[in-house]
């Protein structure tokens, strides 16, 4: 029984010390004659109102996240004839900058739809329905990469 | 043709490839495997590649959409099965 009251004064010190440092930090201004809690306020005057440390510089936020760098043009180039030298039904010989999709490389448009979903896994980009008609060679895609991820030679 | 029927095809074509699409991305989750889900996909789309009536393809693209349900259904109940496995010894 005593142990629980000596727990329970304790309690109400340290909430009544919680009070009192809130009060304080909230009342700048020393006026002996302001009534806290019905007390009078010099008698709180032991007690300093907190330091508020203020850097004097300006701390400048710099976060970059997962902000890749700049892509180039060659990145985007070797990751997309990677990408078309692993699809099973492309001949990794025949894929260049310049071929196309349909003529040179004997697909049909519906690979070119997997090639479009493929190419938009790879770079994490959405590329919608007018601007995938587009793509018919290689080059299209880069081209088309370039613009969205904003590449300049 | 006219220009308006024009206009109706190029639209069909993007409804069939997206179509396309969205069976690929589902097929990607398919029990017996990418490849054979992408290999049959790819053969029932090539068996109409010649359909030119704009009411058959809105009716194959129908069906097309309801594989996509079935599909859907199929990868629930596989999760519920999964799920139930874990709470009961069979």
């Amino acid at each position: 029984m005593a142990a629980v009251c000596r727990i329970r004064t304790v309690l109400q010190k340290a909430a009544a010390l919680q009070r009192l440092t809130s009060v304080v930090v909230k009342t700048a201004p020393r006026c002996s004659s302001t009534l806290v809690n019905n007390r009078p306020y010099h008698s709180f005057n032991c007690i300093k109102p907190l330091d508020v440390v203020r850097p004097s510089v300006a701390v400048t936020c710099l976060r970059h996240y997962a902000d890749l760098p700049q892509l180039t043009f060659d990145q985007i180039e070797a990751r997309t004839l990677n990408l078309l030298k692993l699809f099973d039904k492309v001949d990794p010989d025949k894929v260049t900058v310049s071929s196309h999709f349909i003529d040179d490389m004997g697909l049909d448009s519906l690979d070119v739809v997997e090639i479009v979903m493929a190419i938009e896994d790879e770079f994490g980009v959405e590329i919608n329905d007018e601007e995938a008609e587009k793509i018919l060679t290689v080059k299209d895609a880069i081209e088309l990469l370039g613009d969205k991820f904003d590449v300049v030679e | 043709m006219t220009q308006l029927q024009q206009l109706a095809s190029v639209n069909m074509k993007f409804a069939v490839k997206t179509l396309y699409k969205n069976l690929i991305f589902l097929g990607r989750e398919y029990p017996k495997g990418e490849k054979y889900f992408r290999d049959r996909c790819h053969q029932a789309f090539m068996k109409n590649k010649d359909m030119t009536d704009p009411e058959k393809i809105k009716e194959l693209i129908g069906r097309g959409e309801y594989v996509m349900k079935e599909l859907e259904a199929l990868y629930m109940l596989r999760k519920y099965r999964a799920l139930k496995k874990r709470y009961y010894a069979e």
